[in-house]
C-alpha cells in the first residue's frame, strides 16, 4: 500500500531536522546542534536530508493524483508547515538535553535565536518570554 | 507555436532514459516544492548576522504570502480560462499522470517562482538555486507533456507580479512584520 501522507511526513521531518542542523551550524547557533563539531553537524544535517529524500523516493517517482491517495497543494502546504514545526520542536528538545551541561548560562542575554550561541533553547526561553512580556506591556501602554 | 514546442520537447522522451528518470522525479508533485520550501526554511535560520537574519525572515514571509496568493490566482484564472492540457489535443508520451485541472496558468510555475522570488529578495544565492529548481520543475512539465510553454511563462509572470505586490505591501504594513518577528524572537524561534 502506497502511504504517501505518512511517507511525506517522515521525509519532511528528517529533511527539516537536517536543514536546521546545517543552517544552525552555518549561523553559529551551536546550542541548537546535536554535535558540537561544526563539520560533523554539517555531515549529520546532510545525512538527514539525504535520508529523507531516499525514504520518500525509495520506490520511484510516486506519481499518484490526489484523487487516488496523493496529496494536493493545500494538503502539502499544511503538512509541510506542521511537520517542519515538529522538527523544530524535536531539535530544541534534543539539543537542550544534549547541551545542558556545556551551555554558558552566565553569558550575556541576546535577542531571539542569537541567544542560542551560548545557551540552550530551554535556558534561553524564560528570558526571551520575559523580554517579550515587557515589550507587550510597553506596546499596550502606547 | 505553443503546441509545436511541446511536441518538439516531448519528442525527446525515451531518447535518454537517464534524463527521463530524473525528469520523472523533478516533474512530480513532491520533489521540487519540498526542495524549494527547505531552501526557504534554511534562510530563516541560516544567516550569521542578526540584521541579515531579520531581512531573511521578512523574505520568508514574502515567499509564503506570494505562494498563497499565487495559488488563489491560479484558482481564479484557471477557472476563467479553462485551457485543456496539451495531451488532450496532441499525441504525446506522458511522463506524469494526466492532471484533471486546467493547464493555464501552470500551478507549479506559480508556486515555484513565488517561493523563489520571495527568497531572492533577501538572499541572491539561495534565491538563485530556488529559481533554478523552479525553472527545472516548470520546464519538466512541458517536456512531460502536461503543460504548454505559455502556461509556464504566464505562471512565472503572475508569481513575479504577486511577489512584487506582496513585498511592497509588507513594507507598507511596517512595523507589523517586525512586531510579529519580535514575538517570534521572544519564543526564541526568530
Amino acid at each position: 500500500m502506497d502511504d504517501i501522507p505518512r511517507d511525506y511526513i517522515i521525509w519532511v521531518f528528517l529533511a527539516s531536522t537536517g536543514v536546521i542542523q546545517i543552517a544552525a551550524a552555518h549561523a553559529g547557533l551551536v546550542r541548537l546542534l546535536f554535535i558540537r563539531s561544526k563539520p560533523w553537524a554539517y555531515a549529520l544535517g546532510a545525512a538527514l536530508v539525504l535520508a529523507g529524500f531516499a525514504w520518500f523516493f525509495r520506490e520511484g517517482a510516486r506519481h499518484i493524483p490526489d484523487t487516488l491517495g496523493g496529496l494536493n497543494g493545500n494538503e502539502q502546504a499544511a503538512r509541510f508547515s506542521l511537520t517542519s514545526l515538529a522538527a523544530l520542536g524535536f531539535t530544541v528538545l534534543l539539543s537542550s538535553l544534549l547541551n545542558r551541561r556545556s551551555a554558558e548560562v552566565s553569558a550575556m542575554d541576546a535577542e531571539g535565536l542569537e541567544a542560542l550561541r551560548h545557551r540552550t533553547y530551554y535556558q534561553a526561553l524564560p528570558s526571551g518570554l520575559k523580554t517579550l512580556w515587557a515589550e507587550v506591556r510597553r506596546w499596550t501602554r502606547k | 507555436m505553443d503546441a509545436e514546442v511541446v511536441r518538439w520537447l516531448n519528442g525527446g522522451v525515451g531518447a535518454v532514459p537517464a534524463v527521463d528518470a530524473v525528469v520523472r522525479i523533478v516533474v512530480g508533485d513532491y520533489f521540487s516544492p519540498v526542495v524549494i520550501s527547505l531552501l526557504v526554511f534554511a534562510a530563516w535560520f541560516g544567516p550569521q548576522d542578526p540584521a541579515v537574519r531579520l531581512a531573511h525572515q521578512k523574505a520568508c514571509f514574502a515567499a509564503w504570502l506570494a505562494m498563497g496568493f499565487g495559488n488563489l490566482a491560479v484558482e481564479i484564472i484557471g477557472g476563467a480560462v479553462m485551457r485543456d492540457r496539451p495531451f488532450v489535443d496532441e499525441d504525446l508520451q506522458l511522463l506524469f499522470y494526466p492532471p484533471s485541472d486546467p493547464s493555464f496558468p501552470s500551478n507549479p510555475a506559480v508556486v515555484g517562482t513565488a517561493l523563489a522570488a520571495g527568497l531572492w529578495t533577501a538572499d541572491r544565492r539561495l534565491g538563485s538555486v530556488a529559481f533554478a529548481v523552479a525553472a527545472a520543475w516548470s520546464l519538466s512539465r512541458v517536456y512531460a507533456g502536461v503543460a504548454y510553454p505559455t502556461d509556464v511563462l504566464a505562471g512565472a509572470a503572475i508569481a513575479l507580479a504577486i511577489t512584487v505586490v506582496v513585498v511592497v505591501v509588507l513594507r507598507l504594513l511596517e512595523p507589523l512584520p517586525t512586531l510579529l518577528l519580535r514575538v517570534a524572537r521572544g519564543f526564541r524561534v526568530a
